[in-house]
């Protein structure tokens, strides 16, 4: 499979060389998010919960609830060869980042209860990309998609517990505990952008991409699954979403 | 111009291919229905009643307009607050199902331990003498240990003396004697038909020593049990 990717690459590589009217590079951050679904309704479960202890008389203190998991940054760097004035292909490195967290302690009879959770995930792909420019105004307009192998990683650092004083018994139990889960799976982007010449070998640009990427379950490195609402199924992780990014682009008229 | 055509068509149809992958990636693959319930108490002797609390349940997408119990001992129960007695011991699971507006479920479940009420164990010994508001016996002399007063819901199966001289013995009523002066403690173990067992202990007060004829070997003698 690998030696089969390693040739199509060269091929095309190969082909772009020889016919290439140019180089880009480019690099570029801004605002992403992904869906996580599954994460985010484990982290309603974990809210609700603290709501239920926040307000029960026969406890003091407050937690506050956990922000909902899916904005962060995604930052981008590749190459571009153009085929054509409007057609290329390249690859390019994404990396995306969110991460969330809530702390606090309660307090019952003289004992204390600390709480904290922190959830963190990031994935890093490694995309081949191929671009089209359809218009043509002062700045271009084109549209983008491309196929990528994705490393996604996630990381629980939870302390989690019913507190003393709450008594009552509750008949779902959430994960507590640290763990570290990772695993790989392809994903797929497509987007527009827009790209605003500044030189003939400089741009700057704006993408708005939409990236459909769901991880197999993640598992640590015992082989367990991440379970976060504690029903015995482990969590898949959707990392789909839609990321708005700034580049800036050189591009370098190799073959001319 | 013919090969720009083509790719232009190849990107559209690449794209409209995209948006089927982009609307399931939207779509979280679990329900945002979540069955959840508080019990107290979970564990008790029986008869007890256990109040079940099923408002924390939620859905972030509708809204719940059923709750339904099953409290594993053949029963069931409706509404989100309720209240269910357990008369007999055991282990039962209760769960609660939940069906929000547009007809999705959830399901949590929690095991209550209805606890069998464990037998009460008791006894008297005789003969006895009062001494300095202590009761003694003598040494060598014969005593009667009778668990007559222990009670139970259902039955005591088994009755195990230990009479703390390193000798112990079963039955309701046993006989022992201790060849040596001196403070021991008799614990007696009672056992219900259920597996519930209690234990009582009571010091027995040993005065005097062996007389010069006895069989320090011991020799008990055993009334409706037996001794070793």
């Amino acid at each position: 499979m690998k030696g089969l990717a390693a040739v199509v690459v060269l091929v095309v590589l190969m082909q772009v060389s020889a016919i290439a009217g140019g180089v880009g590079l480019f690099a570029g951050a801004g605002p992403g998010g992904a869906a996580l679904g599954e994460i985010n309704q484990a982290i309603t479960l974990y809210n609700r919960l603290l709501d239920n202890f926040n307000h029960t008389p026969t406890i003091t203190g407050n937690v506050p609830p956990i922000p909902k998991m899916g904005s962060g940054i995604t930052y981008q760097a590749g190459e571009q060869f153009w085929i054509t004035d409007d057609l290329a292909l390249g690859g390019k490195i994404e990396y995306f980042r969110t991460s969330v967290a809530t702390a606090g302690e309660y307090q019952s009879g003289g004992k204390k209860t600390p709480i904290s959770i922190a959830l963190d995930c990031s994935t890093i792909g490694f995309v081949l990309t191929s671009g089209f420019n359809f218009l043509h105004y002062g700045f271009t307009l084109g549209v983008h998609g491309g196929v990528g192998y994705y490393y996604s990683g996630f990381t629980s650092n939870i302390t989690f517990s019913v507190p003393s004083g709450y008594n009552k018994t509750i008949s779902v139990h959430p994960h507590t505990g640290k763990g570290h889960y990772n695993n790989r799976s392809l994903g797929l982007e497509v987007g527009l952008s827009m790209v605003y010449p500044v030189t003939t070998w400089l741009a700057l640009g704006v993408d708005a991409s939409y990236r459909a990427l769901t991880a197999p379950r993640l598992v640590d490195a015992h082989g367990i699954g991440l379970d976060l609402d504690g029903d015995g199924t482990a969590e898949h992780i959707n990392l789909s979403g839609i990321s708005l990014q700034v580049n800036v682009s050189i591009k370098l008229d190799l073959f001319r | 111009m013919i090969y720009m055509k083509r790719v232009r068509l190849f990107l559209v149809l690449g794209l409209i291919g995209l948006i089927p992958i982009m609307i399931s990636g939207c779509l979280g693959s679990k329900t945002s229905i979540q069955a959840l319930f508080t019990v107290s108490p979970d564990k008790q002797v029986i008869p007890f009643t256990a109040n079940f609390d099923g408002t924390l349940s939620y859905d972030e997408a509708g809204r719940i307009v059923s709750y339904t119990w099953n409290f594993g001992d053949g029963t069931t129960g409706q509404g989100p607050v309720v209240a269910h007695m357990y008369k007999r011991n055991g282990a039962y699971k209760v769960k609660l199902t939940v069906i929000d507006s547009r007809g999705r479920t959830s399901v949590s479940s929690i095991t209550v331990q209805a606890l069998n009420p464990p037998p009460t164990a008791q006894f008297s010994y005789s003969p006895k003498s009062k001494l300095n508001d202590k009761y003694v016996v003598g040494a060598s002399e014969w005593i009667t240990f009778d668990a007559s007063k222990s009670t139970d819901d259902g039955t005591i199966v088994s009755y195990n003396w230990n009479f703390g001289d390193d000798t112990v013995g079963t039955g309701k009523i046993v006989k022992h004697r201790y060849i040596w002066p001196g403070t021991y403690n008799v614990v007696l173990t009672v056992t219900d038909n259920n597996g519930g067992k209690t234990s009582y202990t009571q010091q027995v007060n040993i005065l005097g020593g062996p007389p010069c004829n006895s069989d320090i070997s011991g020799g008990d003698t055993t009334i409706n049990g037996s001794q070793k």
